[in-house]
């Protein structure tokens, strides 16, 4: 059985119940909302998530050494977005997919985000850009177990394989580069 | 010819202990939300049993369904207006292999 990582537990206090669910190691990422060019941080201590609506600024954040996760949730239009793909594909860099906002919506909400995000990951997976699935869990609620995550990712249109790949193989390449 | 099926044991995390008949409204809520009437009814869902004591449950599936189940028992955060988890512990092919 592979290490499972999660890149993005809000909570630090979870940590040892994420353990205790099946995760080899959790981490908390530094999230930067992204509003202007100053915003992207030059020199980071772990791993660095961003996210904001302007694209054109994600994709210079992709640029910089110390940005390891891109949130694309917040782009308007992100699940087509392959400038955005590209560029993060080109300079070897992970999308990060926080499955909080698909657990903690509703309705045609929730169909909505599997709509998206069904489009962005078969994108992802046809112009090569990776992709990690997190959970950004602020309560014992929002916690899954990899098994649970798999699942998940499965119906956003993943394989098996590439949803197992995406908390393991592929967390554990971007926790290197970090 | 005997069709296979598979027998999800899954764990109720609420802030309250809920009882049998919760539990089972609770479960196809869940599968409803996610699969609707027509997925639930393609996984060939049906819920088994409840444990009130230790708040496990058993869910009944077809084997292609499982992932499909998983994630539906896995998408249910809120229940009338409380959170809520629902945790899939052990996948078996045998209902008395569960223990529940």
């Amino acid at each position: 059985m592979p290490a499972y990582h999660d890149l993005n537990l809000t909570n630090s206090a979870l940590a040892e119940r994420a353990k205790a669910l099946g995760w080899s190691s959790t981490q908390t990422s530094q999230v930067v909302e992204v509003r202007k060019l100053q915003d992207i941080p030059r020199e980071s201590h772990g791993l660095v998530a961003v996210e904001g609506t302007d694209t054109e600024l994600l994709r210079q954040a992709c640029k910089r050494e110390s940005v390891s996760l891109v949130n694309p949730l917040k782009v308007p239009k992100f699940y087509r977005d392959d400038g955005l793909i590209r560029a993060v594909a080109e300079n070897g860099k992970s999308f990060e997919l926080p499955l909080a906002e698909l657990i903690r919506t509703n309705y045609v909400y929730r169909a909505r985000f599997l709509v998206q995000a069904r489009a962005f990951l078969a994108r992802c997976v046809k112009l090569r850009a990776g992709v990690v699935l997190t959970s950004r869990a602020k309560e014992t609620y929002d916690l899954k177990s990899p098994r649970e995550v798999m699942a998940l990712g499965i119906s956003m249109g993943l394989s098996k394989e590439q949803a197992e790949y995406s908390i393991s193989k592929r967390a554990e390449q971007v926790l290197n580069r970090a | 010819m005997l069709e296979k099926k598979r027998y999800l044991l899954y764990k109720v995390e609420a802030t309250r202990k809920i009882s049998a008949d919760e539990a089972k409204h609770l479960a196809y809520e869940a599968l409803f939300e996610f699969l609707g009437e027509q997925g639930t009814a393609h996984a060939r869902t049906q819920f088994k049993a409840f444990s009130e004591e230790r708040q496990e449950g058993v869910v009944k599936c077809s084997p292609e369904s499982v992932e499909e189940v998983i994630a539906a028992l896995a998408a249910k955060r809120f229940w009338k207006k409380e959170p809520v988890a629902l945790r899939v512990q052990k996948i078996s092919g045998a209902i008395g292999k569960l223990g529940v």
